[in-house]
């Protein structure tokens, strides 16, 4: 018997088990990097519009608007802005509502569309989203939300609005042996405290 | 004879995935940490801009809050910081911009807890240093760090630091 | 044979996972971009904001600070260049009125701009009291006396504004002090409300805030000694502090804006036995500590009159006599507003709106 040779058969079949384990490894691991590259990047997207769009609440350039939220729940608000600033000083209504139709266009059973709506036109939003939840403050800093849908009164008194935003990928990955399949996540979570509201100063 | 090539040569190969295997593991949790800090930034950011936003809606000062406004500017202004009977801790009891001042907190999100700590100074509104003096300009510094949030050395908590200015006469 | 396998295969997937790693760099370098864009993002909005905030300092203390758009204030905070320049949209039609003005701020940083415009409307500072009454007393620390001729008014001669009563004091006592010392001139306090009320709130706080803050002001106009000049016109109201004796020599029989009379200061007027037939003042006439109020040498009012004491102190002797006439007239309180604004240079903006 060629002890060499045994030996030597029974390390290198360790060694290519070892290669093999860790190029499942390094699998999940690009895997994982790509998909939240991709949901990160498309969050912060989505944000930028959030973030462009929720500020201007109410804004007309001479603070004329006497209603200036038109509807708002946990899953879409209806709110009249200037909100291209246009000479012409026109209002439009801006919605912005996570609809109950899901995006069938990605293997994640739980993501659905976001609709925003500017003035009529309508965008749809297919990016794996899975939360979008609108939480409504009456104070500063608050910390218990107003109840939705909310009441005429609680439009006027609002004063701050929190986005709770969570992207998923739209195939889940393994991300380890012992683990089942799993959906890449990214979340985004922002209060605004629109400057044209009633009382925000 | 016997010929040892062979092992060695196994051996050698052995050497080299495990130096592989152990790259492999500390790159993977790198990228790993690198994706969880992306996260982790875009909270920090947002909380800052969260306290900026809210004290943009209070007055300027403790001063504008009594009915009548001040009219020894900056000489009527308050101190910095709570006034009397006031909260130092609950942010929604705030009523002017100062009340910040020296105010700390962990603000709790969906990525977890930050630290957050705020300080509110005077400052020259020429050269835009801090003054001891009454102006009526001041400055909001803000301080948000997170345990998940480290150097490189992976001991020393990373520290974000914001700074907003504002003015008595924009409010 | 079989080492020299193994030995390939390892080197092998050294090189693959090489590989590997080199093409998740731009997956890696796309997640730190998008972070760090968030945060440029939010750093330029802010350099915005704080570039309105130093604009909107400037234009506070000044409001002739030059910055147009097309010569725009520059600046740099925290290495973001910011643009700030503002027009006057409106301008008020009296001096009282608000203007509007649009401030406008950009920042540029690395390519990227953030925009904000800002509309307020920049008011006058006011501290002028309300007009409560013709006559309000905030002492009650005082000696009352009203002769016959001498008439306080509580009716709104403008025809503007709702009457107001005659008198206010602080406590029963006092109505009870000027009812006896106004004894069958009683009639001569007139007012479709009522000719004395009861205000137990009624306090000299915000009267005294308001001398305090005109005294020594570049403008005032200390009345004494030979006085031989005006006393504010309509179009050009003043402020008159008298603190001594003074013998107005100029002849002129009005006057607008805000008269304090302090102890010891005394009028006269050249040529005539009681100021209050020879000269009519439009707005507001402060008695502070005034020991002597008196009708001769006070001059007629057309507005309102306010009695106080900054020490609460003294004793205040009023000797409504020669003719003195208190009339309430709501209008006269601009003359008393524009006056103190002139002086104190002071402006309130009010933001109406903001564009993010």
């Amino acid at each position: 018997m060629n002890l060499n040779l045994i030996s030597g058969s029974i390390v290198s079949g360790m060694v290519l088990l070892t290669i093999g384990m860790m190029n499942r490894g390094v699998n999940y691991n690009s895997q994982d990097i790509t998909l939240s590259s991709i949901k990160q990047e498309q969050k912060i997207e989505l944000s930028e519009v959030l973030s462009h769009d929720l500020p201007k609440i109410g804004y007309t350039s001479d603070n004329s608007l006497d209603t200036l939220i038109a509807y708002a729940d946990e899953k879409s608000i209806a709110y009249y802005s200037n909100i291209d600033n246009s000479a012409d000083g026109s209002v439009e209504l801006v919605t912005w509502e996570l609809t109950n139709e899901a995006d069938v266009s990605t293997d994640n059973p739980n993501d659905y569309k976001l609709v925003r709506t500017v003035g009529g036109t309508t965008t749809n939003i297919s990016l794996g989203i899975t939360t979008f939840t609108l939480n409504y403050y009456d104070k500063l800093g608050g910390t218990t939300p107003l109840t939705t849908p909310l009441s005429s009164a609680d439009m006027d008194n609002v004063k701050q609005i929190e986005v709770v935003l969570v992207l998923e990928s739209a195939e889940s990955i393994q991300y380890s042996q012992n683990t089942g399949e799993k959906f890449v996540k990214s979340a985004w979570v922002k209060r605004f405290t629109p400057r044209n509201l009633k009382g925000n100063g | 004879m016997n010929d040892y090539s062979n092992i060695i040569q196994v051996i050698g190969a052995m050497m080299l995935v495990s130096v592989l295997v152990t790259n492999a593991n500390k790159t993977s949790f790198l990228n790993k940490r690198m994706i969880v800090e992306g996260e982790y930034e875009t909270a920090v950011t947002a909380i800052a801009q969260d306290i900026m936003e809210e004290s943009r809606a209070l007055p300027f000062d403790e001063a504008e809050t009594e009915g009548a406004l001040p009219v020894n500017i900056p000489f009527d202004f308050s101190l910095l910081g709570t006034d009397s009977g006031e909260s130092t801790t609950d942010r929604s009891e705030f009523d002017d911009f100062d009340d910040y001042d020296d105010w700390n907190g962990t603000v709790t999100t969906i990525h977890g807890d930050f630290e957050v700590s705020v300080n509110i100074t005077y400052i020259n509104s020429t050269t835009q240093a801090p003054t001891v003096s009454k102006s009526t300009i001041k400055r909001m510094d803000i301080t948000i760090s997170s345990n998940t949030l480290r150097e490189q050395d992976q001991e020393t908590i990373k520290t974000y630091n914001y700074s907003y200015i504002r003015s008595y006469y924009a409010n | 044979m079989l080492g020299r396998g193994i030995l390939i295969v390892a080197s092998g997937a050294t090189v693959i996972f090489g590989s590997i790693q080199l093409g998740l760099l731009g997956q890696k370098k796309s997640v730190n971009e998008a972070t760090a864009d968030y945060a440029y993002e939010n750093h330029i909005k802010n350099a915005a904001y704080n570039g309105l905030q130093l604009g909107m300092e400037e234009l506070g203390k000044d409001e002739n600070w030059s910055a147009t758009e097309s010569s725009p204030w520059t600046t740099t905070i925290d290495d973001v260049d910011v643009t700030v320049y503002y027009e006057n949209l409106g301008m008020g039609a009296t001096p009282l009125d608000a203007d509007t003005v649009r401030v406008y701020s950009s920042a540029l940083y690395k390519g990227e701009t953030a925009n904000l415009v800002s509309t307020y409307t920049r008011t006058p500072l006011d501290i002028v009291p309300e007009f409560n009454s013709a006559l309000s007393l905030t002492t009650n620390k005082f000696k009352f006396n009203l002769l016959g001729g001498s008439t306080i008014r509580g009716n709104d001669a403008s025809g503007v504004c709702t009457d107001k009563p005659g008198v206010i004091v602080k406590d029963l006592v006092s109505s009870t002090k000027v009812v006896l010392g106004a004894g069958l001139n009683i009639i001569n306090i007139l007012s479709t409300v009522t000719q004395i009320q009861i205000d137990p709130s009624i306090s000299y706080d915000a009267t005294a805030s308001l001398v305090a803050n005109l005294e020594g002001k570049p403008g005032v106009v200390n009345v004494n000694g030979s006085y031989n000049g005006n006393f504010g016109t309509a179009a050009n109201p003043g402020v008159f502090f008298v603190d001594n004796y003074a013998n107005v020599t100029s002849g002129v029989t009005s006057g607008y804006g805000i008269m304090i009379i302090r102890s010891g200061g005394e009028l006269n007027y050249s040529g005539s036995t009681s100021v209050s037939t020879s000269l009519e003042f439009n707005g507001l006439v402060v008695f502070e500590d005034a020991l002597d109020f008196n009708g001769f040498n006070t001059p007629s009012v057309n507005g309102s009159v306010i009695v106080g004491s900054v020490g609460g102190s003294s004793l205040l002797d009023m000797y409504l006599g020669g003719g003195l006439d208190i009339q309430y007239d709501c209008s006269a309180q601009d003359h008393a507003k524009i006056a103190a604004a002139n002086l104190l240079k002071e402006n309130k903006y009010k933001r109406l709106s903001t564009f993010e």
